[in-house]
């Protein structure tokens, strides 16, 4: 089995862009590479919930579920492409 | 066309019938109450009036009073009358509807997703079970047992022309019976909010003579049909490579995913995203390129493919009938 996530030991680093390195490009002893296979957006995601696994999750950040009745549109409404830091031209 | 008033199968046609009596009696009731109602209004409108102008408020005559005592209790006891008619009428569609039918019925088992349909059609052989999604074909005249279940929140199966309305709860799988006893293409949705997309969650049902449905039923168990051109081929190692493999199946190939739809048939379906637009093309391209832009708030990512690389996966997806 994978390595715990919970807890506080990171053998390839806890910031955002190291993990998000480790889904991408898969790791020595049985992770595998997800790239192509999974949406760049997505990734992002995956590696703010493993941070929050282990308590790293910046305390300012809204709540998945808020109280309004809908509150940000689908996820996978965000147009196909570029993270929104990215200095690459955006889709339209 | 749905429409529960166009009945083509024998459980519909029976909440057909009922729908009827009652509509002949409402409206009955409804145009004497509404004779009885202007005859009111009509027969009094001119009253004594003394040297004021106010209105001479005579006293009711006992003969009228009583008469008219009469009349509405009459009346109060007719209506209970005909409510309990009505009552057993309703009992007794309910039970043409609920019987259970022969145990050699054709067994389909229907899961429900957000917001898409899984269709597996029973079979005691493990081998021959095939799953498809979004389409039900049956034959005519045979009994059609549907095991509805969800996976996610509550659905409900409802086709207009075939049956009422039947939860699909999770955790709770329901049974629901018909039998077609028409041939013709009817469509289906789902009937209980279910999400963003409910209103958009449909089907297309198909009933077929029984020769057509055996030749429908033997051509979706076999495996997906091996590429012929090399833009096939080339749509095939493009469906592996890509995103597609982490939901979807194709039988006969790698992809074994269970998270979407089936698409080892997906060139023989009529409609495609959960009977929502024809299978062409250019809705193919549309849907895979972005699903999101067409159903929004549907599960299925975008993909950004090369238009080589679309084009031959359009070429192979097609190509699977």
């Amino acid at each position: 089995m994978g390595v715990a996530l919970m807890d506080q030991k990171w053998i390839y680093g806890s910031e955002p862009q190291q993990i998000y390195a480790s889904i991408i490009e898969g790791r020595p002893n049985g992770m595998p590479s997800f790239r192509g296979k999974i949406p760049d957006y997505q990734v992002w995601q995956i590696a703010a919930y493993v941070r929050s696994l282990s308590g790293l999750a910046n305390q300012w950040t809204a709540n998945a579920r808020d109280d309004h009745l809908k509150s940000a549109p689908p996820p996978n409404s965000v147009p196909a492409g570029t993270p929104h830091n990215s200095s690459l031209p955006q889709p339209q | 066309m749905q429409s529960a008033l166009s009945p083509a199968a024998a459980e519909a046609a029976h909440i057909y019938h009922l729908w009827r009596v009652f509509l002949c009696v409402m409206v009955a009731i409804y145009v004497l109450v509404a004779i009885v109602l202007f005859i009111a209004i009509l027969r009094n409108r001119n009253r004594a009036t003394d040297e004021t102008g106010m209105e001479l408020i005579a006293e009711p005559k006992q003969a009228s009073e009583r008469r008219a005592t009469h009349v509405v209790s009459t009346l109060v006891i007719v209506t209970v009358l005909i409510l309990f008619a009505l009552l057993i009428a309703d009992f007794f569609t309910g039970n043409a509807i609920y019987a259970t039918p022969d145990p050699n019925a054709l067994s389909i088992k229907i899961t429900g997703h957000q917001w898409w349909w899984e269709v597996e059609y029973q079979d005691p052989q493990p081998s021959e079970v095939m799953t498809t999604a979004n389409e039900i074909h049956v034959p005519v005249g045979k009994p059609v047992k549907l095991e509805l279940q969800s996976t996610d929140v509550i659905h409900s199966f409802w086709v207009p022309n075939i049956n009422g309305k039947k939860d699909l709860v999770p955790g709770h799988p329901t049974t629901t019976w018909f039998t077609g006893n028409r041939a013709g293409e009817f469509r289906g949705q789902c009937a209980e909010y279910c999400g963003e997309q409910h209103a958009h969650m449909r089907m297309v049902f198909v009933a077929q003579s029984r020769d057509a449905f055996g030749d429908w039923l033997k051509a979706q168990k076999k495996s997906a049909a091996e590429p012929r051109t090399e833009s096939q081929r080339r749509g095939r190692e493009v469906f592996l490579a890509a995103q597609c493999v982490m939901c979807h199946t194709i039988q006969g190939t790698n992809a074994r995913a269970r998270l979407g739809p089936d698409l080892t048939h997906i060139g023989s379906r009529i409609m495609i995203g959960a009977g929502e637009f024809p299978n062409t093309r250019g809705y193919l391209a549309g849907w895979i390129s972005n699903a999101s832009a067409l159903k929004p708030g549907a599960r299925m990512p975008p993909n950004q493919l090369s238009s080589d690389d679309l084009n031959a996966l359009l070429d192979y997806l097609e190509s699977l009938k």
